[in-house]
């Protein structure tokens, strides 16, 4: 019985079957690809508001941001905080993407550029995408062990609930993953703060941390200098955690599920809200981190003591909804990756280069089949990942490379594939150069944080951009024309740009105005 | 749907992208008031009790 009671297995099949049903009865109002990929754009503010907590939040944020803690003292918490800064700018850009009226992130690639940016973006989120599901598996498969001490093996549990995912992300698309959030919402919510109380208890409250920690384990900037700088947070190093994160959140896949927000004012309060909930759970987070230190000052893994917090101070009975919730938080976020990489594979490359004119119908069950194959695919890679591990770091570093060549194009109107692609090969080029210490001597430790190099391949990145653009020939005009009206068209006034004339499939766009009724 | 009632989209990057202005602007600083009082009050809690 892995330890567990019979209540905690009861709840742990009751979270199952409830998800399960939910997918099901989604399936119902799944009918076109548009209800498929962006869940019709019907989504209305709660719905937005738990799909970006539900997305933005993986199981893996817990035992990342107390791992931190343990490690640097509260300035770790800047390894999820640092996108809170983006806020203010998110407020700006979100309604921006959303005006694109594109399906996936990929369609901006074939919306602003040409030259093979599109599928070479499509290609390279397929396989982000892949990799993003196997942490995620593997992420919970760790959690579930150390809850369990080990008990309940993630041989056991990854599969479960890759199966379970594929059943109701397959049947109701977004639908499904954004209803699934608000259950995962609420439990994660939960989990993060019901530590709180026990840790506190042992630790004799914040008297008794201040007496056992010294000052700066208090900070949330810790001084720079001093000491390994591959291991100090500094200001500069959260500031350039910061634009590395912008530029690679921007281009994330999963911003496809903005598009699924009923307007502008929907998707902006939605995304808002729905990140503020994220970062003060991530503060509940933290705090275990630094409670932990006082427990247990001598942990070998850091990253350990998540687990270790919620197998010692969770009272008996709590066990499976702990469990329930640290999967239902890896399998919210695949299921979303699941429908982004099936859009993905199905506009951007199947539609375009296999079978160009064939039924909505169709393509909507080349979509399902594309995800559970890349669940499978997820489900490979995360038992073999320990062969993989350099591939997925030079993946996350190519979104921070690809990142620029959005912002940029949607601003600067002369800059064009040549230009992104100059952008993509030098940041790529420089990354490499400080990463294998090419340019700079092995000894010098910071070169190989990805802040310092960040300083580096994204001015690199940038200039090249623009220096490119500039001596090469423009993109063609009537491209960029269509590209820069819907941005300057808001949601809602899609009438004026199917009267500039500019839209080859006027019906496609007329498709995108506001939906009166509500998800 | 009347389309001349609907005004000519730019077709070149433009202060339109921020459209209405008044909802981006006050918008962005109370988020960013918020972001600055989650900070700020999670600092003023860590060193309570000290």
């Amino acid at each position: 019985m892995h330890g567990l009671s019979w209540i905690d297995i009861g709840m742990m099949i009751g979270y199952f079957v409830l998800i399960t049903i939910i997918g099901v009865a989604s399936a119902k109002r799944v009918s076109t690809q548009g209800d498929f990929y962006v869940g019709g754009r019907r989504f209305g503010k709660f719905l937005t508001i738990m799909m970006s907590f539900g997305v933005g939040t993986s199981n893996t944020h817990p035992i990342l941001v107390s791992g931190a803690v343990y490690k640097f003292g509260m300035s770790g918490i800047w390894y999820s905080w640092l996108y809170m800064l983006f806020m203010p700018a998110q407020w700006i850009l979100e309604p921006l993407i959303r005006r694109l009226r594109i399906y996936t992130t990929a369609d901006f690639f074939d919306l602003r550029y040409s030259k093979g940016l599109g599928p070479f973006f499509s290609i390279s989120a397929m396989f982000n995408i892949g990799i993003m599901i196997a942490t995620m598996l593997i992420g919970m498969g760790q959690v579930v062990e150390g809850i369990t001490a080990g008990e309940l093996r993630s041989t056991t549990v990854i599969p479960i609930a890759a199966v379970v995912v594929v059943i109701y992300g397959t049947a109701g698309g977004l639908l499904a993953a954004a209803l699934t959030d608000v259950l995962q919402g609420v439990l994660v919510i939960a989990l993060s703060f019901m530590l709180l109380p026990p840790m506190f208890h042992a630790v004799g409250g914040l008297e008794g941390l201040h007496a056992a920690l010294p000052a700066e384990q208090f900070s949330l900037a810790m001084p720079s200098g001093g000491g390994n700088p591959a291991e100090t947070i500094g200001v500069f190093a959260i500031f350039m955690l910061f634009i590395n994160g912008v530029m690679g959140n921007l281009i994330e896949p999963q911003s496809q599920t903005k598009q699924s927000a009923r307007d502008e004012w929907t998707l902006r309060l939605g995304v808002q809200i729905g990140t503020l909930m994220k970062r003060i759970c991530t503060v509940a987070w933290a705090l275990v981190g630094l409670c932990a230190i006082v427990i247990w000052p001598d942990l070998d893994d850091p990253e350990s003591c998540f687990g270790l917090a919620t197998g010692t101070y969770l009272p008996n009975g709590f066990s499976g909804l702990m469990i329930a919730a640290m999967m239902a938080a890896a399998m919210s976020t695949c299921d979303a990756l699941m429908v982004c990489g099936s859009a993905i594979f199905s506009r951007n490359l199947y539609a375009r280069f296999i079978r160009t004119s064939a039924s909505d119908r169709h393509y909507l069950y080349v979509a399902r089949v594309v995800g559970v194959l890349l669940v499978a695919a997820g489900l490979i890679i995360a038992f073999k990942l320990g062969t993989v591990i350099d591939a997925v770091e030079m993946w996350w570093k190519l979104t921070a490379f690809i990142g620029p060549t959005l912002l940029l194009g949607m601003f600067f109107r002369r800059g064009n594939s040549w230009g992104a692609w100059a952008c993509m090969v030098t940041s790529a080029t420089v990354w490499a150069l400080t990463e294998y210490n090419l340019i700079v001597p092995a000894e010098k430790l910071r070169w190989d944080t990805v802040w310092y190099q960040a300083a580096l391949y994204l001015p690199a990145g940038v200039a090249a951009y623009f220096i490119v653009s500039l001596i090469t020939p423009p993109e063609e005009k009537s491209k960029l024309d269509r590209f820069f009206a819907r941005l300057n068209t808001p949601v809602g006034e899609e009438a004026a740009l199917v009267a500039t004339g500019l839209e080859p499939r006027p019906e496609e766009i007329m498709a995108w105005q506001p939906k009166r009724k509500d998800a | 749907m009347n389309h001349a009632d609907e005004p000519t989209p730019r077709t070149r990057p433009s202060l339109h992208y921020f459209r209405p202005y008044r909802q981006t602007i006050i918008g962005f600083f109370v988020v960013a008031a918020m972001v600055g009082l989650l900070i700020g009050a999670v600092q003023l809690f860590l060193r309570a009790g000290g």
